[in-house]
């Protein structure tokens, strides 16, 4: 009896657990975009050669992913290009110039995953290494969105060397150069006579002076003015537990300027761009989303010279600093009139909160050098060379939502017609024996 | 088998008396016959009442209540809806609200959570495939692109009936209990419910159909 009780009692409790699926309907529902660029280049100085049309831009390593889940949608979606023409504003997915044998996309219904590459491209003037993207997306059994796009340049060095433009043809790369030169020079001098001022011994000071100026004019007769090597743009769509986590990254570049052999080894200034880094994340548990942004950070490392004739290993200074106080450093530039640079930071956003939407972007660090060059207007500084780098961001927005079912079960709308029709003949057949059987009985009176 | 295997072996006659008893068994028999035919004639007894209530509805529907209670969003159990029409079903009924065993006398009704005619979201209708009218009688009929239009004071709203979704066929057969088939959804749609088997309620057939145009009436 008490087993009896016990097991009644244990299957009530069970059964006020087992509420019915449908009792009350938890849902959903977020969705999300996500790009990342590694570099984007452009070249107006090439109007001074008339190979405008040749050479629109380049933009190397692009990813981006969507995805949107609801209860009646599930849908994800990525995109990975190696090296695209110029896209200076928002792309739209559908219609990018890019190079396809460059391009995977890949989506639930086409998971993709087996990247897409090309060796040795050039576009005009810019060589590129092999360019490839890789795209792979799909929906995790628990119904989340997953999606892995990678694309850069393998082994990238996009040369942006002078000479390779041609432009000593167009009469401007030996002004160039002494005009670079005359500015590296004003801006070497100024930070030494600094030194001087400050205590630094004479001798050594000279001796600087000289070494600098020893490598300035060895550089004079080379060609390494600058050499930019870009990292790859990844943009991850990760289900982790009930979380989505999305980071969109481009992973940054180093530029040599002034080399000797190869500037990015052994050049006067090596700048390094961190990696520009752009996250969000939705917890499906609690419907709650967050951003989070970390901006490119700028490692400027100028060649100490001094030891320069006694062929030591090559001594870099290093100073990291914020990419806008370049501009201090670049000042000098402005005053020759080919060769004003100038250097946008790369502002970042810590996760912008806008009702249930988060959204966070790195936009990575602008370069705009030797702005006189091919200007399309004399004096309005719209040539030389411009570089974007290490680009990202991200946007989601996400609820949940808990809601009552429209009823507790579907409306009963099928009458037991045949029951109504089988009763009515066992009550007529009941009733014919019956009558039979007062007959009987009657005729026995 | 005889009669008398189920009979008392006592003997009822001596009981009661003979002429008591048959005259009893007589009227118990009379009854029993009336009772068969009640039960036979009740499927068809709740069709003629479906249709004298259609007729009630119908009128009611041409009256400015029905127009206010859409502007006020208000109905009450059992009052005029909607007019649905299947051509292909060769259907035309009137929705009541509501979709309690008392509503539903009217043949089809609409469940009151779910959104009105041509708003955002899953209008859901139920109807029956026995009895009361049988209005969805034969709704496993319906294939993709059947047209269901739904008329109210306000304006006409046509869905159509989708293809095959979410790894089942449309329509398709769930459990009693499956009310999912009613959340609310991203796009205007309908969806249809009715019995199943025919003349059973252990499941329910299920047709999902999509808005596909809306016209103003005058």
């Amino acid at each position: 009896m008490k087993k009896g009780l016990i097991a009644i009692l244990v299957l009530l409790v069970l059964g006020s657990a087992m509420v019915p699926a449908w009792a009350q309907s938890v849902q959903v529902s977020f969705q999300g975009t996500s790009s990342a660029r590694a570099l984007d280049l452009s070249i107006p100085a090439l109007r001074q050669l008339g190979l405008q049309d040749q050479f629109k831009g380049l933009t190397v390593g692009l990813t981006s992913a969507d995805f949107s889940i609801s209860s009646s949608n599930k849908a994800v979606n990525g995109f990975a290009a190696g090296k695209c023409e110029f896209i200076a504003s928002q792309p739209d997915p559908g219609a990018l110039p890019c190079d396809q044998s460059t391009v995977e996309t890949s989506s639930i219904s086409s998971p993709g995953g087996a990247g897409a590459c090309v060796d040795n491209s050039s576009i005009a003037v810019v060589n590129l290494a092999t360019a490839c993207g890789k795209s792979a997306s799909s929906l995790t059994s628990a119904g989340l969105p997953s999606s892995l796009n990678e694309a850069g340049v393998a082994n990238a060095r996009v040369s942006a060397n002078l000479a390779d433009l041609g432009l000593e043809a167009a009469l401007t790369v030996e002004d160039t150069k002494d005009q670079l030169l005359t500015a590296v020079q004003g801006l070497t001098n100024d930070v030494l006579d600094t030194a001087e001022a400050s205590g630094v011994p004479g001798d050594k000071v000279a001796a600087l002076r000289d070494a600098t100026n020893e490598f300035l004019a060895s550089v004079a007769d080379g060609n390494q003015f600058a050499v930019l090597k870009v990292g790859a743009s990844t943009t991850n769509v990760i289900p982790d537990g009930p979380n989505t986590n999305v980071v969109s990254e481009a992973a940054g570049a180093k530029i040599g300027l002034l080399g000797l052999t190869n500037a990015l080894e052994d050049g006067l200034v090596i700048l390094e761009i961190s990696s520009g880094k752009a996250m969000a994340s939705f917890d499906g548990a609690s419907g709650l989303a967050q951003a989070s942004a970390v901006g490119p950070v700028a490692t400027v490392k100028v060649r100490d010279l001094i030891d320069l004739d006694n062929n030591a290993a090559t001594q870099y200074l290093e100073a990291i600093i914020q990419p806008e106080m370049l501009n201090s450093l670049l000042a000098p530039l402005s005053s020759a009139p080919l060769l004003e640079t100038t250097v946008e930071a790369g502002s970042h956003t810590q996760g912008v909160q806008t009702g249930k939407s988060v959204s966070a972007f790195a936009s990575g660090v602008t370069i705009h050098a030797l702005k006189g060059i091919g200007e399309s207007e004399v004096g309005k500084k719209d040539g030389g060379i411009l570089l974007r780098i290490a680009a990202a961001d991200v946007r989601l927005a996400g609820d949940i939502a808990t809601t009552e079912p429209p009823c507790c079960a579907l409306a009963t709308t099928g009458g037991p017609v045949y029951g109504y029709l089988a009763g009515a003949a066992l009550m007529a057949l009941l009733a014919l024996a019956l009558i039979a059987y007062v007959r009987r009985l009657r005729t026995t009176v | 088998m005889k009669l008398k295997t189920f009979l008392p072996r006592v003997s009822l006659g001596r009981l009661f008396g003979r002429r008591a008893l048959a005259g009893f068994l007589s009227v118990m028999a009379v009854g029993m016959l009336a009772g068969a035919g009640w039960l036979a004639g009740y499927p068809f007894y709740t069709d003629l009442r479906a249709a004298q209530e259609q007729k009630r509805l119908a009128a009611s529907f041409e009256t400015t209540s029905v127009k206010h209670s859409y502007q006020e969003r208000s109905f009450t159990e059992g009052s005029a809806l909607t007019r649905m029409v299947i051509p292909k079903l060769n259907l035309d009924t009137v929705v009541v609200e509501g979709v309690s065993l008392k509503a539903l006398a009217a043949g089809a009704g609409h469940y009151p959570r779910t959104p009105l005619p041509g708003e955002a979201g899953n209008v859901g209708i139920a109807g029956h495939r026995t009895m009361n009218g049988k209005p969805l009688s034969n709704l496993q009929e319906l294939t993709a692109g059947d047209r269901i239009i739904l008329i109210t004071p306000l304006a006409q709203f046509t869905y159509e009936v989708i293809p095959a979704f979410d790894r089942h066929a449309n329509p398709w057969v769930v459990h009693p209990n499956d009310a999912s088939v009613l959340q609310p959804t991203d796009e205007p749609v309908l969806t249809l419910t009715t019995c199943h088997p025919r003349g059973s309620a252990k499941q329910r057939m299920v047709v999902r159909a999509k808005l596909v145009g809306m016209e103003s009436v005058a």
